[in-house]
């Protein structure tokens, strides 16, 4: 284990606090509870990457960075027309 | 040891903003959180790989991508998500008159 592992290892608690919101929030709270939970995890594997000493590793937060993105932006949509 | 302390900093505005968005109240409260968390600390963790690994190799350039991408996108997600909490709390985006008196 080195300095990598163990904070991403911590950051995951992070993912807590955003469960808890997005389980009892209300539906635009869960909605921000979820984009904060999607960049907890990139940065969570980012982390990882670096730990693990893997340049290729990093394609992975790259490509949740710009999907969730894509994700936050349809529910946006359904939330603004009241769909959800 | 520099590289710790941005990495453990990094980890810990992550820790507070996800703490924030459960102590705040509104939608739009916690939004401040998450937008914070898009940039505070991607960027540090992003700056403790390019101090570890070197600027131009591959894993501090992907960091640094990492880091703007989210830093960007994420600034525009915040703007997107707080016109929708808006609409679908007042059904407008327009100020309302107790809004006007206020000056907002």
């Amino acid at each position: 284990m080195n300095v990598w592992l163990i904070a991403a290892t911590v950051l995951l608690a992070g993912l807590l606090p955003c469960g808890w919101v997005l389980l009892r929030g209300r539906l635009r709270e869960a909605l921000v509870a979820f984009e904060l939970a999607s960049t907890v995890l990139t940065v969570v594997l980012v982390l990882l990457a670096e730990g693990f000493h893997r340049s290729s590793y990093f394609t992975v937060p790259l490509l949740l960075a710009a999907m969730s993105f894509v994700g936050s932006l349809v529910f946006i949509r359904f939330l603004g027309d009241r769909w959800l | 040891m520099i590289v710790h302390l941005l990495v453990w900093l990094g980890v810990a505005v992550e820790l507070v903003c996800c703490v924030g968005l459960v102590a705040m109240r509104t939608a739009i409260d916690r939004l401040h959180y998450a937008g914070a968390a898009t940039v505070v600390g991607p960027v540090l963790v992003a700056a403790a790989v390019c101090l570890e690994e070197g600027l131009f190799t591959v894993s501090g350039l992907n960091a640094i991508a990492v880091a703007l991408l989210l830093a960007l996108l994420g600034g525009a997600l915040g703007v997107a998500t707080a016109r929708a909490i808006r609409l679908r709390e007042h059904g407008t985006l327009e100020a309302s008159a107790a809004e006007r008196e206020r000056g907002w």
